[in-house]
């Protein structure tokens, strides 16, 4: 939808020599800050000889020097490469007169397709404070680095730590609180925590032989991702891969934080592969179990993630900076063209097409929740496909913490010989999970979507396909799931959460306290109130109220009109309302059952 | 398959550089309903101007896929504007143009 083009002031809010030194500072200030954390580290590791002199101080230095090394160098060649550049915007370049004509014209003969936008919007890059901290280069690198100092800490203190989870940094930083807030990310902002995920900033140092600047150069075979394999499923059966071997190892915790310290080296590892082979950030899009959850739930935040202003100028631009990259900018790292994007399942908010776009046409605006999961013309069916079968893993997630499904599991695990298997690769003593049942429950969903979408086919008298049904429909699906998932890790964050404050004193339990909140007796549970179950139970009902407007608003807006409409649209409203009925049950019996049980508060 | 250009329905973003790119016989338009590309198979003579010009590798050609210049000759031969004088040779342009919409179309 073409949009009148707003007036951009060419010129600058702020002194010049101001902007000059906050880009030459900036950077430097970032760097001092991880040389810092690195001194302090290295301060108490030196005076505890006993520690000192151990295996447990040659892998402290043996990670940590080399990774500080690395950024430094590489933050120092940025600084001086860039001493004296201009990174400031000069102004946006003169309106092509073409997209008052063509442009117009191409962009109305898309208006189904682009949908207009309604209701409210505000744009954030009419701040002054947001337009010149986009263009800024190091925006991305300050957002990342405490994360990756924060996981860098999280694989030392996995592998020299305390084995008692609750007093290692790695199990508490990773599963009480990082767990938490990033489904707080996504449902707030969307794809924030991709913006500062430290996996791909490493990787993408690495590409790019550099930390925040843009070079000319990259360190990798550049391959192109293999056409066939180009499907989100590929990321959706890493993520219950990963959910599977954090059951069987116990790893979110009360097992051992070795485990983390490996899945994060790991995930580091797998991605910098990647980096390395393929082009951009493919293992973002292919390789990252969690992309699938990250990107759906993103639909539920209120952010439209970056967007051309004025699709018409889009139209006649031949250029094409923000996917092909400038002299300041690199091309969109997630394949996203601002041009013609239509949701925010694939933007990284990463903000290199909004420096790299010469007529200042990208803008990050804010609307209501809920739009961007309805609101697409273009739905596609592996996402439908995705929904489903993380539905299915959530469902299993609550069920799993049945007495019931413990006991039918631990029938299965002994009638299969798979305790016998379990036991050889070291995982729980009752062999939990079994990988049939496991893949059995998730199974079940895509199969009852598919059931669902024939039914509604039915109805229809064969005019709609199940197949368009079933991705439609299934976008219905996400603000259930999003909200569910967040209740369910409720009670484990809020419970284990507080240990927090103990544990960033004293990273590796070896009775250090660097912050002087050591001694802080925070246990777990400590701040469990009994409300905790309400939160949950309200959390499902909004996901769930959530879900059934967006089911209603797909109706209206993809099959009005068409044969059984009315009827389907009651069939998908039911079918949410068994799901939230399924899970509020779950989590409401699970809280009468099993007290105890991570997922349930405490009475 | 054929030996024509393949996209990639999933990276495709409709930023019609491809189109742009293939100048010669025009083979690929835009699903203005879908936001994608769609490549011809009589016109597409597989020179592969289209993989090198997209950023996203959202078009790319079979390994096996060589030129067809029989075939970017035959259509440049059809299409080809002949060099005339006059109101008469304006009328021929027009009706050409059409014909080339049309091919462009089917």
């Amino acid at each position: 939808m073409a949009t009148p083009q707003r007036k951009v002031p060419t010129t600058s809010p702020y002194a010049r020599p101001l902007y000059k030194w906050l880009d030459r500072l900036a950077p430097i200030g970032l760097a001092l800050f991880m040389l810092t954390v690195f001194v302090d580290y290295s301060w108490w590791m030196v005076q505890s000889p006993a520690r000192m002199m151990s295996w447990r101080g040659l892998i402290f230095f043996a990670i940590w020097i080399p990774t500080t090394l690395f950024y430094v160098i590489m933050a120092v060649k940025d600084i001086v490469q860039n001493w004296n550049s201009r990174w400031e915007f000069a102004g946006p370049k003169k309106r092509n007169p073409l997209a008052d004509t063509i442009g117009v014209q191409k962009a109305d003969s898309q208006r189904e397709f682009f949908r207009s936008v309604t209701g409210k919007r505000y744009d954030l890059t009419q701040r002054p404070f947001f337009r010149w901290l986009f263009h800024r280069r190091w925006y991305q690198f300050a957002a990342q680095l405490p994360n990756v100092i924060i996981f860098n800490i999280v694989i030392i203190a996995g592998l020299i730590g305390v084995v008692n989870p609750n007093r290692n940094f790695a199990t508490v930083i990773t599963w009480y609180v990082w767990f938490g807030v990033l489904f707080v990310l996504m449902i707030g902002v969307g794809r924030a925590w991709c913006l500062i995920c430290p996996f791909s900033a490493q990787a993408e140092w690495v590409q790019r032989l550099g930390l925040f600047g843009k070079g000319k150069k990259l360190l990798t075979l550049g391959l192109k991702w293999p056409q066939k394999y180009s499907t989100l499923l590929i990321s959706v059966f890493f993520f219950l891969g990963l959910t599977w071997a954090e059951e069987f190892y116990n790893i979110a915790g009360p097992g051992k934080p070795a485990f983390t310290s490996m899945l994060v080296a790991g995930i580091i590892i797998w991605d910098l592969f990647y980096a390395l082979t393929f082009e951009r950030r493919s293992f973002c899009h292919y390789g990252c179990p969690l992309n699938g959850v990250i990107g759906v739930v993103s639909a539920v935040a209120p952010f439209e993630g970056f967007r051309a202003k004025d699709r018409s100028l889009c139209k006649t631009c031949t250029t094409k900076e923000c996917m092909k990259g400038s002299e300041r900018s690199y091309g969109c790292g997630w394949y996203e063209y601002p041009g013609s994007m239509s949701s925010n399942f694939y933007c990284g908010l990463t903000g290199e097409c909004f420096k790299g776009c010469p007529y200042e046409n990208i803008g990050l605006a804010v609307h209501a929740p809920l739009k961007e999961a309805y609101q697409p013309r273009k739905k596609r069916f592996d996402v439908a496909i995705a929904v489903t079968l993380m539905m299915g893993a959530l469902f299993f997630e609550v069920i799993n913490a049945t007495p019931q499904y413990a006991a039918f599991d631990t029938w299965l695990s002994q009638t299969t010989r798979w305790d016998v298997v379990a036991k050889l690769l070291d995982g729980q003593v009752s062999a939990y999970p079994n990988p049939l049942d496991y893949m059995g429950i998730i199974l079940l969903w895509p199969l009852f979507g598919w059931g669902v979408a024939r039914l509604g086919s039915l109805l229809s008298r064969g005019h709609i396909a199940a197949r368009e049904l079933l991705t439609r429909y299934a976008y219905g699906w996400i603000p259930l799931f999003g909200l569910g998932i967040l209740a369910r890790q409720l009670p484990k964050v809020l419970t284990n959460g507080p240990t927090i404050a103990q544990v960033i004193s004293d990273p590796f339990g070896f009775g250090w306290n660097m912050l002087g909140t050591a001694h802080l007796h925070l246990y777990a549970r400590n701040f469990a109130p009994g409300w905790i179950l309400y939160v949950q139970l309200g959390l499902v009902v909004v996901g769930g109220a959530a879900s059934m407007f967006v089911t209603q608003k797909i109706t209206q807006l993809d099959f009005h009109g068409r044969p059984g409409a009315r009827a389907i649209n009651w069939l998908m409203q039911g079918v949410i309302v068994l799901q939230m009925g399924l899970l509020l049950a779950l989590y409401f019996y699970i809280a009468l059952v099993d007290p105890g049980h991570p997922l349930s508060p405490p009475f | 398959m054929g030996t024509i250009a393949v996209v990639n329905h999933e990276r495709c973003v409709g930023c019609e550089l491809c189109t742009r790119a293939c100048g010669v016989t025009h083979a690929i338009a835009l699903n203005l309903e879908r936001n994608w590309v769609e490549v011809s198979e009589e016109l597409c003579w597989a020179c592969g101007a289209c993989e090198r010009m997209c950023p996203f590798s959202a078009i790319m050609l079979p390994p096996w896929a060589l030129p067809n210049k029989a075939l970017r000759d035959a259509i440049y031969a059809q299409t080809r504007r002949p060099k005339k004088h006059g109101v008469a040779a304006m009328q021929d342009l027009e009706d050409e143009d059409e014909e080339l919409a049309g091919s462009r179309l089917h």
